[in-house]
């Protein structure tokens, strides 16, 4: 499965590609990583149907997660890939506005990888 | 039992034809493949079983009902429910109770809004609607002043206001003052009178002529004409297209060229009323699409009628063997389109909202019903953009190779050649590599793709083509991908030359969001936090525009970008006021702005994303992005806007282009369900959509120069609309909502003078209801005839202020409603079509009951009168008495009140400055807060990703795998400084922001005033930084070192210190939004060491503090920030920390225009 993983952290890809070793070795899980909400909709036009699951900060310069969710589903409708959102601020408006735009899931930071890697799990084919 | 005899010697004559019929079929033209037809068939059922779905005669009435006459009476069609009008039993001919001969001919409906129902064998029966009422009249052979025959077949009103009826033996005017019947009959010795008396149509043409058609067309032995009536001789002219034989007429029509059409029983004639020649229009090879030439087989012409649209319908009979053949020639075209079906086409009519009725007569039993088929357009428009570059000479010098959807597109008008901005791409797994930008012109006219290489322009993945792409008059194209430092691009194609400008505008941080080029040249620069440029390519000045509003962390970024059609340029975007989102104006000459507020949509994340003005009305359309996308119109005469989204008209969610045509109509694109939507704000419709493959790009649409319409999508392809081509099929205009029954207590209520329902419902205005009504229903209909699904809403005002559904169920019930006046008000919001016309009311009266009307509450107040004045004389002295007491009493309790008062406004205001001191640190703490979560998550999960590698690493060791344990130890190595790295970077925040915190007493202690002041720099910097990544000011110390340590209550000093930093940034922040790009915001904050004293200066070079209010800026809750925004006690809190609890001083310096300097004075003990 594949996974693209936006955040304007970059450490977040050493992150992932350690705390996911062992998928990744097997070939379960595979990461693509964007830096910017407008990186990661190039990407989006060049491999639309091969990233299955975004999961997306939403504080980031530029554009926003919110901003990139509401791309990716406007944009892509058949299927659209399932997007996660993740922040700091996991407050009611941050949560309400992801989920009026379709957000698939709302984790807030620090990512609680067991339940992330769970849910992933439960995603992969 | 006519109907039966007339088929059967119909059916005669059929055998009899049969052998001609042979060589006949080989003119017929086949029937229109359903496919092909512009029209959806469908077969309509009324009530009454064979006899009433022999439907001779329809009509629409001028109250809007389609009246069906057919063999089992006259029924009523409301568009959800019939009512039928039959005999009565008991009833008896001659009476005016009901339909007593329920066979209904012919309806007609006069001047006086009066239905004349024609009966074959009863007489004709005048009904009026209002009454519900019959008025009967027949033959009596015994008064030669009654109708000529009982077999009425067909009526007209002319133009002197006189009715005729025709029936089949004899020709009736009819005086409406005596009641009397003029009769008129063939008498083949006397000239001037009829040819043949059995009337089987009349008509008046447009210049007032009375013709009159003879001769039944199924009968071989009426000999039949066409007459031709005389008024100032009271006599006929006859005509006749076969003078041997027959020559019956059925079927008149005097189209809207003035064609005068005769439906034969030998087809299709059309007739020259002034030379009385004929032309016939039936099976004439030279003329394949002529009307009549494809009709049928069987030649027959009954009902001729052109629609609104100028089509002529032609109908026949046939039968199994000669199916009819029902036509529709267009004469715009010149195409028929031929329906298919076995039944008479005895009757084409069209309601008012466009659907067709075909009644079939008695030889069929059934009515069809045919509806516009909603046309589909073909919008798409591609060309093989990847193909083309591969073979392109640009390719075999780049490494990109992949070409992306183009998101933009502009149109030359000169060569008429399309350019389109996008990028090329390679790619490693996973990565782009390589990125350039390049432009794809398209030839149409030779088909041919070149591509042009924008060389120089730096491009990563953070760039796209920005909204804009524009060609100047020299043919350069101008746009921009929004690169930082970047700015914006002039291609030359002819000398194929790459200039840039504003690339380091107000700095290099700032990236381009649109770019637009006015009607005189200059190009529009819109930016992302940093503002708004007129650029002239001719000079290169610019100027620069901002709009953050007073306050830090309101947004300067405009987005859509307009020319209006008075040369303004208006631009929206993320723009704030207050707290408020607006819409700038501005003057292109004089640089001056006006805003537009948009007050009730205080969200910070509005965003405009394109707008568009109709040249016609003058409002502008725009789409923003608030959560969800909307779109609102805006009225710049009334300064109004209307929102419009999915719960209020608009049919779709996510509208994301839209531009307005020519014509004043706007296309908007939805992203949502890929669908183009045509929006006419004159008439207040939404009516065309068309499905696309892919989704339109955000805010794309674009006006060609050739008035056609475009939107490119991200799938190598654009949308092209001419609006000339694509109009609304039928406007909703005529179809409205009814009321049509009352119910009180669940009872329908039939309508009968001087009842509280005199009229029928749908002729009121005004409804009494006695206090014992006041449980009452309305049943309503939309009088949509081709959705009989339509959804309702209603509500009984100002009982509900708010609309109540009712599904598709056409009944609302009111339950004991209490006395009052009331609007009872029903409205269908049909998707697709959103006419505010379309609401129905009444007023509704609920009158009080007997012991609550007027005289009942004057006897009452005679009585109670009466009463008080005998009590009164004997109270009066002791009431006075009781009164001055009083006085006294509410003097007391008034100093009271006040004395409470004064205590509450004091217990307030210490609340008020408690709420100040914790405003002031609060406000900045989430901010730092979230600075600090960052480093802080990543310091988690690094660790326990370690431990986790750690425990791998175990398992490795024991198994002996070095290799692997190599990995895992460099693994860990790795993320332990990951850890280092953001643990540091977490400390740095902390230490260089929170150390005031240690100390918590109120007491005075030695404090290094340098470091207090520096902290509590930074505090506020980081603090409004986290609220705003877009906040930018420059910081700058002069810290005297000689200041050192002097005794102060350090949170108290940092808390001045703190305001008048915070007032600082706000002010030069507020100079920012309105000063020139070079303008560079700065607060310094330096100390000096006097003798006696030291001294803190905060400075910044905002734009100073008119001396109007210089005085008065230390005062408690005086504050310049807009309300909310400020409490106003801030300087005057570190007034009095330095003056009260320092016995300090503070000072202020300002210029107007340079800056303020704030002064704190401490003495040194």
């Amino acid at each position: 499965m594949k996974i693209l993983v936006v955040d304007d952290e970059t450490d977040i890809k050493t992150l992932f590609e350690q705390r996911f070793r062992k998928e990744i070795r097997d070939g379960i899980l595979h990461f693509v990583f964007a830096f910017s909400g407008e990186e990661a909709l190039k990407y989006m036009q060049q491999y639309e149907h091969e990233a299955v699951l975004i999961l997306s900060d939403i504080n980031m310069p530029g554009m926003s997660g919110l901003e990139l969710l509401k791309r990716i589903k406007t944009k892509y409708a058949t299927p659209p890939p399932i997007v996660m959102m993740i922040t700091a601020y996991g407050d009611d408006g941050n949560y309400n506005e992801a989920m009026k735009l379709g957000a698939d899931d709302f984790l807030t930071k620090p990512v609680d990888f067991t339940t992330l890697k769970d849910k992933l799990k439960n995603l992969a084919p | 039992m006519i109907s039966n005899s007339c088929l059967i010697s119909w059916m005669k004559r059929l055998l009899f034809i049969i052998p001609s019929i042979l060589f006949l079929t080989s003119y017929s033209q086949p029937v229109t493949p359903q496919a092909e037809l512009d029209y959806i068939i469908e077969e309509f059922t009324l009530p009454g079983g064979q006899l009433g779905n022999n439907v001779n005669s329809i009509v629409q009435g001028p109250y809007g009902f389609v009246w069906f006459g057919s063999h089992g009476g006259l029924h009523r069609y409301d568009g959800h429910e019939f009512i039928t009008y039959k005999n009565v039993p008991g009833d008896t001919v001659g009476e005016t109770t009901s339909l007593t001969f329920p066979y209904v001919e012919n309806l007609y409906w006069d001047q006086f809004n009066m239905l004349w129902v024609s009966t074959y064998g009863g007489g004709v029966y005048q009904f009026d609607p209002a009454t519900e009422t019959f008025k009967h009249f027949t033959h009596n052979p015994k008064d030669s002043t009654s109708i000529s025959s009982t077999a009425v077949t067909c009526a007209v009103e002319d133009a002197n206001g006189q009715l005729w009826f025709g029936t089949t033996h004899g020709l009736n005017r009819y005086d409406r003052k005596t009641g009397k019947f003029k009769r008129y009959y063939a008498n083949p010795k006397g000239s001037g009178s009829l040819h043949d008396d059995d009337i089987r149509k009349l008509y008046v043409d447009k210049q007032g002529t009375l013709w009159v058609g003879t001769g039944f067309v199924l009968y071989g032995n009426s000999p039949g004409a066409l007459s031709r009536y005389h008024p100032d001789t009271d006599s006929f002219t006859n005509y006749r297209y076969n003078p041997g034989g027959i020559s019956a007429v059925r079927g008149l029509l005097e189209d809207s060229k003035g064609n005068f059409w005769v439906g034969t029983d030998n087809g299709l004639y059309k007739m020259n009323r002034e030379l009385g020649t004929f032309q016939h229009m039936t099976n004439d090879p030279t003329q394949p699409f002529a009307p009549g030439t494809n009709t049928s087989s069987f030649p027959a012409t009954y009902s001729i009628y052109e629609d609104r649209k100028g089509g002529l319908w032609i109908g026949t009979i046939g039968d199994l063997s000669y199916p009819t053949h029902l036509l529709r020639y267009d004469t715009a075209t010149k195409k028929s389109q031929v329906f298919p079906g076995q039944s008479f086409a005895w009757q084409v009519f069209e309601s008012n909202d466009g659907t067709f009725w075909i009644a079939g007569a008695g030889a069929s039993g059934k009515i069809i019903k045919i509806k516009p088929k909603p046309k589909t357009y073909d919008l798409h428009r591609t060309i093989p953009f990847q193909q083309a570059f591969y073979k392109s000479e640009l390719s075999k010098k780049v490494a990109a190779k992949i070409v992306f959807s183009p998101a933009n597109m502009a149109i030359d008008s000169a060569s008429e050649h399309y350019w389109f901005q996008t990028i090329i791409a390679s790619f490693a797994t996973n990565r782009i590599t390589h990125l350039e930008c390049v432009l794809a012109d398209y030839d149409p006219k030779n088909n041919k793709i070149s591509y042009h290489h924008l060389e120089g322009i730096k491009i990563d993945s953070t760039g796209w083509p920005r909204k804009g792409f524009f060609i100047d008059k020299e043919g350069s194209l101008w746009g921009s991908y929004g690169m930082r430092g970047q700015g914006i691009f002039k291609y030359d194609p002819t000398r194929r030359n790459v200039k840039q400008y504003l690339r380091d505008l107000p700095d290099s941080t700032a990236r381009v969001i649109t770019v637009m080029m006015d009607s005189r040249g200059d190009i529009w620069v819109a930016t992302r936090q940093h503002g708004l440029y007129q650029f002239n390519p001719e000079t290169e000045q610019i100027y620069a525009y901002h709009f953050s509003g007073l306050n830090v962390g309101e947004n300067d970024s405009p987005e859509a970008i307009m020319e209006a059609k008075d040369g303004m340029i208006w631009v929206g975007g993320n723009l704030m006021f207050e707290g408020v989102p607006f819409i700038a104006i501005i003057d292109p000459h004089s640089h001056t702005m006006k805003k537009v507020s948009l007050k009730d949509r205080q969200n910070p994340e509005f965003n405009m994303v394109t707008m568009s003005q109709s040249p016609v009305t003058g409002k502008v359309a725009l789409i923003y992005f608030s959560g969800t996308s909307g779109m609102a119109l805006y009225d710049p005469v009334q300064d109004k806007f209307d929102f419009i989204d999915r719960n209020n008209r608009l049919p779709f969610s996510f509208p994301n282009a839209l531009v307005c045509d020519k014509e004043g109509v706007f296309w908007i694109a939805s992203g949502e369900t890929k669908s183009i939507l045509r929006f006419n704000d004159q008439e207040n419709d939404f009516v065309f959509q068309h499905s696309a493959n892919a989704s339109v790009s955000w805010g794309s649409g674009l006006l060609g120069p050739n008035g056609n319409v475009y939107f490119i999508t991200d799938n190598y392809e654009w949308l092209e609309i001419d609006p000339s081509k694509i109009k609304p099929e039928i406007s909703s205009k005529t179809s409205g909502v009814r009321l049509l029954d009352l119910y009180l207590l669940g009872e329908k209520q039939k309508p009968k003078p001087k009842s509280l329902l005199p009229k029928p419902l749908w002729m009121l205005d005004e409804l009494f209801l006695p206090s014992n009504s006041e449980t009452f229903g309305f049943r309503f209909s939309s009088f949509d005839f081709q959705n009989t699904n339509a959804q309702f809403e209603y509500r009984l005002y100002p009982l509900e202020t708010l609309w109540k559904k009712s599904g598709n169920t056409p009944i609302a019930n009111y339950y004991k409603v209490p006395p009052g006046e009331y609007r009872f008000e029903v409205r269908s919001p049909n998707l697709g079509t959103a006419n505010e016309k379309s609401i129905a009311s009444i007023n509704v009266v609920v009158l009080p009951p007997w012991w609550k009307t007027w005289w009942a509450y004057g006897s009452y107040a005679l009585i109670f009168t009466g009463g008080v004045f005998l009590t009164d004389r004997f109270q009066r002295r002791r009431l006075l008495a009781k009164a001055t007491a009083a006085a006294k009493e509410k003097e007391l309790a008034q100093a009271r009140e006040i004395e409470k008062a004064y205590t509450e406004l004091k217990a307030t205001q210490s609340q008020l400055i408690q709420s100040e001191k914790m405003a002031s640190l609060g406000e900045l703490t989430a901010g730092i807060a979230h600075e600090i979560q960052n480093p802080l998550n990543f310091v988690n999960n690094f660790s326990e990703v370690n431990s986790e590698l750690i425990a791998e690493l175990k398992e490795e060791i024991a198994k002996g795998n070095i290799e692997e344990v190599k990995n895992i130890a460099n693994g860990i190595d790795e993320n332990e400084k990951k850890i280092i790295f953001h643990g540091k970077r977490a400390d740095a925040i902390v230490k260089s922001m929170l150390q005031h915190s240690r100390s918590s007493s109120n007491k005075k202690e030695p404090t290094d005033i340098n470091a207090l002041a520096d902290e509590y720099l930074r505090l506020a910097y980081h603090g409004l930084r986290a609220k705003d990544k877009s906040f930018n000011a420059s910081m700058r110390t002069d810290l005297d070192e000689s200041v050192g340590k002097i005794n102060v209550v350090p949170q108290d000093i940092g808390r001045a210190i703190l305001n008048l930093i915070t007032n600082a940034f706000y002010v030069v922040t507020e100079r920012k939004a309105s000063a020139t790009p070079d303008y560079e915001p700065t607060v310094t904050v330096s100390t000096i060491r006097n003798p006696e004293s030291i001294e803190i200066i905060v400075s910044d070079n905002g734009n100073g503090i008119p001396k109007s209010i210089k005085d008065k800026i230390f005062q408690p809750f005086f504050t310049t920030k807009p309300s909310g925004k400020g409490t106003g006690l801030g300087l005057s809190l570190s007034y009095d920390i330095v003056t009260k609890g320092h016995e300090g001083q503070i000072k202020v310096e300002s210029r107007e225009g340079e800056g303020t300097s704030f002064i704190i004075i401490l003495p040194v003990k």
